[in-house]
């Protein structure tokens, strides 16, 4: 397969996203001790087998959100494994490359960067990607022309829309890009990149130069959600599944678990 | 570091827990609570909903509110009857009920005071041990003047002439105010049918002071851990409340104070009982379609939907319709949480629409086990100008089981007996 070659300026990819990352902890131990000035309070409940399936069906599945409405709960779910799955590609891919450069990868690294893996988390990468795009597309919909009585706009809320549309579609015309320099049997399973390759044909003489820019376009785009992650609502992206996850598991020791009766009833007004 | 949010701010979160500071923050600001909310129809305003409430609870336990944020922060907090809805469909279930009360906590130790009129019943309650503001030497009077009245099989004794293993414990309304004596005096009547050996306190039952938590009182610990000891050194082993409120200050907020050995039921749990086991047997066809209302204390606070709806279903001829929203989803009627006396305005409203929503359901009557519920749903009914009646589930239970006692006879009875009483809104 052969490799497409571009400038990569890594050293101030990895400055930033240090910096990044240290503001991001940092904001975070601050919430951290913020929270440590209330009162400590036990969840009440053993951590049981029982609680695996509430992660699932409640935080993996969201099914109280399911009740309410099945176009939020699909909005929702599309973002959130969309989300998710990308995140643990990159960090799977990352360490993967970590652990081939000091050798323990065995023939992993292989087989994922070069052998047929890589279909895999190509696909992979472009089935959740469409996910989380066509998400947060249907957020944006929702909350811009659909405008349901419930829901704020505010500033907060539309910045971050935007912030993950542009985190999502800057990733797919990188690759979109990249792949329309390399014609390679691989190219097919990134099919929505793929797709997309035809419409950004461009001189291969001034290829490099584009690469490198929506490269460093999208990977400080990637930085800057570590630095907007704790000052935005996505805080909820880290805080809600313990939340639901501990509340949820006392309302089943209360044996007041409201599913599927939720499915039943909707709001009079 | 955590303590540079400023005194105030510090003081805030101080008097919250931990997982309720990590709530507030988790919340997606969906909106699902404004849309389930039964105040928000009739004060539509975002610090009225859970999510206005959550935003200002943070910037002010952050030291980033304005004085603005601390007066819609107070508005909403006080126009809540703090039902639970909203936790009951929140995505995130955050437990807001319980935020609430330790949030209106927080803010008065913070210097962020309840509403004059709250102010003016907690201290009543501490005053007078209950929340009417009347000598407590009348709190027993119910059963003296019932029994007088012939409403009883026999003597309703107190504890201190008959130590029985059961408690039957009335509650400031059903003891103070003569609208609702009749209430008491059913319950009472209703065990003795089913020869059940109870006693009440009379005199001596103390104020459940449950109303100090709903207000964000701080004596509210102390004065339950003094009432758990009196309680607990009576060795009775099952206290049974006919008053939801009462029932959620000494079966919820007790726990861990009163000593887990004595049970505490509500009196339609017990009454279900006796009625499963054969001791108390509906006998009479009372011929009404009835609706339930569910109290919120009971239902979404406690988890005790089914029981009620099985002593209706046991009596012969009475045929019961679900409103719209029930069960979980049952709609306030805005008699709890302190809101009755915060925006009395709120309250009539929501407790009118109620009553339409029983309209709609079909109902000839509306039945509720709790007295707070039924004085409201009572006003709201008058407020929407409805014909339909309200009763309390005892009525439905007494006109199958002993129909010479109902309530409008027991109210004249005891209007005309000899006692004290009447009626002084809390």
């Amino acid at each position: 397969m052969p490799e497409i070659t571009y400038y990569k300026p890594w050293v101030l990819f990895w400055v930033c996203a240090v910096l990044a990352h240290a503001y991001m902890d940092r904001s975070l131990w601050l919430k951290w001790s913020s929270w440590k000035r209330g009162q400590p309070q036990s969840s009440g409940r053993n951590w049981t087998f029982g609680s695996v399936r509430i992660w699932l069906m409640e935080v993996l599945l969201q099914r109280q959100l399911l009740g309410l409405s099945f176009t939020r709960w699909m909005i929702h779910l599309l973002i959130f494994w969309g989300f998710l799955c990308l995140a643990a590609l990159s960090l799977f891919l990352f360490f993967l490359s970590i652990a081939g450069s000091i050798g323990i990868a065995g023939g992993l690294r292989e087989f994922f960067l070069r052998g047929s893996g890589h279909a895999l988390a190509k696909v992979w990468g472009d089935f959740f990607g469409l996910c989380l795009l066509l998400g947060l597309t249907a957020a944006g919909i929702r909350r811009l022309i659909m405008r349901p009585h419930q829901l704020l706009n505010d500033q907060g809320d539309g910045t971050l829309l935007v912030f993950l549309l542009w985190l999502v579609i800057s990733g797919f015309l990188l690759e979109a890009l990249r792949l329309g320099q390399a014609h390679h049997d691989m190219a097919r399973y990134s099919f929505v990149a793929y797709s997309l390759a035809p419409l950004l044909a461009i001189d291969s003489m001034d290829a490099g130069q584009w690469l490198t820019a929506a490269w460093v376009i999208h990977s400080l785009s990637g930085i800057g959600l570590l630095l907007y992650l704790p000052q935005s609502k996505l805080m909820h992206s880290l805080l809600a599944p313990v939340v639901i996850a501990l509340n949820a598991s006392e309302e089943q020791g209360r044996k007041d678990i409201y599913w599927p009766g939720i499915k039943g009833h909707r709001p009079t007004r | 570091m955590a303590g540079d949010k400023g005194p105030q701010a510090d003081k805030i979160a101080a008097g919250l827990t931990r997982r309720q500071l990590i709530e507030i923050e988790a919340c997606s600001r969906c909106g699902e609570c404004l849309l389930w909310c039964p105040v928000f129809p009739h004060d539509p305003r975002e610090e009225i909903s859970s999510r206005g409430k959550l935003g200002r609870i943070r910037k002010l336990a952050g030291g980033i509110a304005s004085p603005s944020d601390e007066a819609a922060l107070l508005d909403g907090l006080y126009a809540c009857s703090a039902c639970g809805q909203c936790h009951v469909v929140c995505p995130i279930r955050i437990n807001t009920p319980e935020l609430w009360e330790q949030a209106r906590l927080a803010l008065a130790n913070s210097g962020l005071l309840q509403p004059e009129a709250q102010i003016q019943q907690l201290k009543t309650i501490r005053e007078y041990d209950n929340s009417y503001g009347k000598p407590r030497a009348q709190r027993g009077l119910w059963a003296e003047r019932a029994s007088r009245a012939g409403f009883f099989l026999g003597p309703v004794p107190t504890w201190s002439e008959q130590q029985s293993e059961v408690l039957y414990f009335a509650g400031c309304t059903a003891s103070f105010d003569e609208t609702m004596q009749p209430v008491a005096v059913q319950s009472a009547r209703l065990l003795q049918e089913a020869g059940v050996r109870f006693s009440i306190l009379g005199a001596d039952e103390p104020c459940c002071a449950s109303k100090l938590r709903r207000m964000g009182d701080n004596e509210f610990r102390t004065e339950a851990s003094r009432r758990a000891e009196m309680l607990a050194g009576k060795k009775v082993r099952t206290i049974v409340v006919s008053c939801a409120g009462c029932f959620k200050g000494l079966h919820s907020d007790y726990r861990g104070i009163l000593p887990p050995s004595v049970e505490v039921l509500h009196l339609t749990e017990f009454l279900w009982r006796l009625i499963r086991e054969g001791s108390l047997k509906p006998r009479h066809e009372v011929p009404l379609t009835v609706t339930y209302h569910d109290p919120c204390h009971l239902g979404r606070h406690n988890g005790i939907y089914e029981e009620p709806r099985k002593v209706l279903g046991s009596i012969p001829g009475l045929h019961v319709v679900e409103m719209k929203r029930s069960g979980p989803f049952s709609a306030c009627c805005g008699m709890g949480g302190g809101l009755k006396l915060a925006r009395p305005d709120l309250q009539k409203k929501m407790s009118a629409a109620r009553i339409r929503e029983a309209e709609a359901a079909g109902a000839e009557a509306v039945v509720t086990p709790c007295q707070t519920c039924l004085m409201g749903l009572s006003a709201g009914a008058a407020a929407a100008a409805s014909s339909l009646p309200v009763f309390h589930l005892n009525e439905m239970l007494v006109r199958s089981v002993c129909p010479e006692i109902t309530f409008d006879t027991i109210a004249a009875g005891l209007k005309s007996s000899d006692g004290q009483g009447g009626r002084s809104a809390p």
